[in-house]
């Protein structure tokens, strides 16, 4: 809640000496995208192996139910079926998948196919592996389960009450975690403040929808005892120690590759599932084996964003200081905890947002009920937070008389308070986040479409104007996991970058990460090109991940936009050590007085002698071949290596720590119309700011606040799951859950200020997900056309049915 | 997304398909296949044969008879129809239906043949035709063909008076509607690309004074098969169209709805918006037919 200490700074701070500033910046084309726009990109279902079988699923049409018996006799005499394995088959040949809950969650039993009983609709029952897909659902129609329907779950709250039906029963509750955060004197300030503001909200149940559904092929190799599996998980290696354990193969053998991703938005962290069920399959029928998931097998049942539940109140004095916090939340994690409950911790610590809230706490729970497993979906967790203190902004605004943007340009963090430190110890690295404020308000004309707001009501149109600011805490510190379970030994976020000149004087580069449509290959090229000062199409940057030649730490992948923190932070580091190894070279073969070289423009040349020069293509030449030309004991070859550890720490016993390395900063200005007799929104005019950091390449960073805008947009008005009470999930394919098209998301003026992070290398900050800021500011914008009605939305989702009846002043 | 075994067949002419149809127990016309392949694929339905009516010449067409009528191939594709210029100066209803259909991949392999024997209750072609009094022409074995007044052919959802096995649909007929006539079609759906949550067709023709002569408002996405709203006719027969006719109109023509609830929207909203969609329609359609609004 103040500037950050000297000494932590300086813990932090990072050399970026290596920088010549002469690639970053710059749009360059991105490498990708040639292959990417001609339709030539490299994607699992692209994998076609000899004698590869494929596999499809029987699925549990129930949301909770006993299986009483299955009976695969029907689905066996399908000609061209080889293998059909039901829950009991699997518990033969694995463990149960590990759980990262505490006790007592810990104790649920997780296959990827169900035993025993079912806890989600759509939850596998049984795998039929066969010669071809048609094969394969024929025979999977034809697994006849003998179900008993069991009583259902749908709803957070009632699954906490007694006598709630148990989605596992030997957990004995439906309590996956509950963490109590404390931080700075709540009490005092609410007994203290001018008024108690208070609000519930929900933010409600959607997807990422990736354009390519989850997929996987698994390859085992019996001369070689080597399995290959080409995936598009996220973060492979996260499940590289499950795959192992589950196969019974050491790591040397177990080759996990992904290639071209088709989007993930976090649905693909928890495919493992289908990674661990193709590989057993494939090493049982000793042939390659595909499954490639269907858009209603996805949407259905791969993973799902938690829904979370908070009532907040907030101590407010009457100028518009927010001085405290107090919330209570609940988070929905469906039926398994793959990956959730990890949303109780991030961002959780921060939800005092962008403001400078003295003091916060939060009694969070996170629960069990029977809908699809709950996952990371892009803004993961810092969305729902932001989400419900922007809200919170907005009706302490309206309470007061202010103007929103006012409200908030009060409470914002100041620039010369940054680096700030906030209540729970996160550490904002830098920005001017009133200035960036100030400059998307102009141009969107805030003032201007305020007046015009008055004016369009007297004819009866309504216009709303929604103004938020939002945050990409990015570079997670995975310790965070401790807070709600002090037991797991995974701590820090690193990753890991290969530069290596090869004989012929190009570059070639492999990355830790798992892009999914991010750039990486390029962002990765212009940052070595600019280390080395060579040209950018003189490097090569490996498409995805290879374990078996990239370079790893168990946090490797993308996920939580680490990318231009970590990784790019391992990539400077390679080729800042490459370029001094060049360095050495070079000045011994030109023989430099007093060693002193420049490396310029793929060349190299003495300081004192310009003249005395040589391109680098010779000394890689040298390098590895002409070893003798090279000065006496160095080791020859042009191989870097570097693993980025930003200075995290784990959390101390008040569970206070700094859990990323960078904070982007955006603000959101949109002015929606709503039609006053159909309830239905348009937007008018979308302007986001960006800061992220230094701006590796201006088209990449556009194309993802593209990105997030519509994610945002499709969230507030058009992507919602509806369960009914039964745990039927009522859209499951894209007739229904609505996915918005170009038609839908509205032209968006991009702005950007540009302070570098003084804690990476590069400058550059993560940014990808956005924050969820367009959820916020579209929900924003209705709520403002909404207001001189009375009308307050409490959910994360505005459609023109809720709309209209907020009009005419109907509960549904 | 695999659809189950099913026989393929390819006939070239009417009378093969007709043959086929009557022979193959259970089997289901392909035309465009934009929603029989979805269902097939989703396994909603499993069809032991399939007649692909895309060999047979003839069926592709948008011409003019010499009477003023318009007549239209079963087989024609939903973007022929939305280029036609004849469609789009003469029944204006017709086109912005078309152009509002699905999508580009969707425009240009659906057919209104298709869409009409489908009989979607959401569909946007069907209240256009009983909006048009549009007639449809059903053939049989040998030749025969008889004509089916779009009002009557609608019967239920996915149902229509086509005898089950022995008739298919290969000809839309639109009658002249006379000067001073005027037409829209509106939807409300939440994106572009979707089935309507609403939908309305309106068509009239007025004197020179701008006193309706013929009006027909047909509503779509409300019930079991297009809802033809004659009390909303009946409010308009002999007046002239201002805001508060059109409202009363809609009101009246409105009133007796009993909308389905549905994922996307409620029986309450839907009829809202029904009335509103109503309102909006005949207005414009007023100015259409006056000439005063394009």
């Amino acid at each position: 809640m103040s500037k950050a200490s000297p000494e932590i700074i300086s813990t932090y701070k990072q050399d970026s000496s290596a920088l010549t500033l002469k690639w970053l910046g710059k749009p360059l084309k991105p490498k990708e995208d040639y292959r990417l726009v001609r339709g030539r990109g490299m994607f699992v279902d692209d994998v076609q192996l000899p004698r590869m079988a494929y596999a499809a699923f029987a699925r549990s049409p129930y949301a909770h139910a006993k299986i009483k018996g299955i009976d695969v006799s029907r689905a066996a005499s399908v000609p061209g079926v080889l293998l059909i394995w039901t829950g009991e088959d699997l518990k033969k040949r694995m463990r149960p998948l590990p759980q990262a809950t505490p006790p007592p969650a810990r104790n649920a039993i997780d296959y990827p196919l169900a035993v025993d009983k079912v806890r989600f609709q759509g939850e596998p029952v049984a795998m039929v592996v066969a010669e071809s897909r048609y094969a394969a659902e024929d025979a999977a129609s034809q697994i006849d389960v003998d179900y008993e329907p069991l009583p259902v779950v749908v709803d957070a709250e009632k699954a906490l009450e007694p006598g709630a039906p148990l989605v596992h029963d030997e957990v004995g509750t439906n309590l996956i975690a509950h963490v109590h955060y404390k931080w700075g004197d709540v009490d005092y300030y609410f007994q203290h403040a001018d008024m108690v503001v208070e609000g519930k909200f929900h933010y409600h149940r959607f997807t990422g929808a990736p354009l390519e559904p989850n997929a996987v092929v698994a390859d085992y190799d019996e001369r070689a005892d080597i399995m290959t599996v080409y995936c598009n998980n996220q973060a492979p290696m996260e499940w590289l120690p499950q795959l192992s354990a589950g196969l019974n193969m050491p790591y040397p053998k177990v080759r996990v590759v992904t290639r071209d991703i088709g989007g993930g938005f976090g649905t693909k962290l928890v495919n493992y599932v289908y990674m661990v069920l193709a590989s057993l399959a494939s090493k049982e029928l000793r042939r390659p084996v595909k499954y490639v998931e269907t858009r209603t097998e996805n949407l259905q049942a791969a993973a799902h964003n938690a829904e979370r539940t908070c009532y907040v109140s907030a101590a407010v004095q009457r100028d518009g200081t927010v001085l405290a916090i107090r919330m209570k939340c609940l988070d929905d994690d469906g039926a398994y905890a793959r990956h959730e409950p990890a949303g109780m911790t991030v961002w959780a610590q921060v939800s005092t947002g962008m403001y400078r809230i003295r003091a916060l706490e939060n009694d969070f729970y996170a629960v069990f009920t029977n809908k699809c497993p709950s996952t990371s979906i892009r803004g993961f967790s810092r969305a729902p937070h932001l989400f419900m203190i922007e809200r919170m902004m907005d009706r302490i605004a309206r309470k007061l008389g202010m103007d929103p943007a006012e409200i908030r340009m009060r409470n914002l963090v100041r620039p010369e308070d940054m680096p700030y430190m906030t209540p729970s110890g996160g550490l904002y690295d830098s920005g001017n986040w009133p200035e960036g404020l100030r400059k998307a308000l102009e141009a969107a004309d805030y003032q201007g479409w305020r007046r015009k707001q008055e004016e369009l009501r007297r004819q009866g149109r309504i216009i709303g104007i929604g103004v938020v600011v939002g945050s990409d805490s990015a570079g997670p510190n995975m310790a965070q996991v401790k807070m709600y379970n002090p037991g797991l030994p995974y701590t820090s976020g690193t990753e890991g970058a290969l530069v290596q000149m090869t004989p012929d004087g190009k570059v070639r580069v492999t990355l830790g990460t798992s892009p999914q449509g991010m750039g990486h290959e390029t962002t990765a090229a212009q940052v070595v090109a600019d280390v080395l000062d060579v040209d950018y199409d003189d490097i090569y940057v490996q498409t995805g991940f290879d374990s078996f030649t990239s370079v790893y730490t168990m946090h490797s992948g993308t996920y939580g936009s680490r990318f231009a923190p970590l990784g790019l932070s391992a990539v400077y580091l390679a080729a800042a050590r490459l370029k001094e190894k060049l360095a050495k070279i070079s000045a011994y073969v030109l023989n430099c007085p007093g060693g002193d070289v420049v490396i310029e423009g793929g060349k190299a040349y003495c300081r004192a002698d310009p003249q005395r020069s040589t391109d680098l293509k010779r000394i890689a030449r040298i390098a590895y071949g002409n070893v003798n030309e090279m000065p006496p004991g160095m080791e020859p070859g042009l191989y870097s290596i570097a693993i980025f550890r930003p200075p995290f720490q784990n959390p101390d016993e008040n569970k206070r720590a700094n859990l990323a390395l960078t904070y982007s900063y955006n603000v959101h200005v949109v002015v929606v119309e709503i039609d006053p007799e159909t309830g239905m929104p348009r937007i008018l005019n979308y302007v986001a700011l960006e800061d992220s950091g230094r701006i590796v390449n201006p088209l990449v960073v556009d194309g993802q606040v593209h990105g997030a805008v519509a994610h945002g947009l499709a969230e507030a008005l058009y992507e919602k799951y509806h369960y009914d009470e039964n745990g039927n999930l009522l859209n499951s394919n894209f007739v229904d859950y609505l996915a918005p098209t170009a038609l839908e998301v509205p032209s968006i003026s991009v702005l950007h200020t540009e302070t570098p992070s003084p804690f990476t290398p590069t400058g550059a900050k993560g940014m990808g997900e956005g924050g969820g800021t367009a959820v916020q500011a579209v929900i924003s914008a209705v709520e403002d056309a909404l207001a001189p009605l009375g009308g307050e939305l409490e959910e994360s989702h505005a459609d023109p049915e809720v709309i209209l009846r907020i009009l005419k002043g109907t509960s549904s | 997304m695999r659809p189950a075994p099913f026989e393929y067949y390819a006939p070239t002419s009417v009378e093969d398909a007709l043959r086929l149809l009557e022979e193959k127990e259970g089997a289901k016309l392909l035309a465009g296949g934009q929603s029989l392949l979805a269902l097939m694929k989703l396994r909603l339905l499993a069809p032991p044969a399939l007649i692909d009516l895309n060999r047979i010449g003839g069926l592709r067409y948008v011409r003019e008879d010499g009477n003023g009528w318009i007549s239209i191939g079963a087989m024609t594709l939903y973007d022929e129809l939305e280029q036609s210029p004849l469609i789009r100066t003469r029944y204006p209803a017709m086109h912005e239906a078309l152009y509002r259909l699905g999508d580009q991949q969707v425009r240009n392999r659906g057919t209104i043949g298709g869409s009409l024997a489908h009989a979607d209750p959401s569909a946007n072609l069907p209240p256009v035709m009983v909006a048009l009094k549009a007639q449809l022409v059903a053939a049989r074995r040998g030749g025969e063909r008889r004509t089916i007044p779009a009002d009557e052919f609608f019967l239920d959802a996915f149902t229509t008076a086509l005898e089950p096995d022995r008739e298919m649909l290969v000809e839309v007929r639109l009658p002249p509607w006379p000067p001073g006539s005027g037409g829209t079609y509106m939807k409300l759906s939440k994106r572009e690309i979707d089935f309507s949550i609403v939908e309305v067709a309106a068509q009239m023709s007025v004197d020179g004074d701008g006193r309706v002569k013929e009006s027909r408002v047909v509503l779509g996405s409300v019930a079991t098969r297009p809802y033809r709203a004659t009390a909303a006719e009946n409010v308009l027969s002999g007046s002239v169209v201002d805001d508060a006719l059109a409202a009363k109109a809609a009101e009246a023509g409105t009133k007796d709805l009993e909308p389905p609830s549905d994922v996307q929207a409620s029986s309450w909203y839907r009829k809202e918006v029904a009335k509103v969609l109503v309102k909006r329609a005949i207005l414009r359609a007023w100015k259409r037919a006056r000439g005063v609004e394009q």
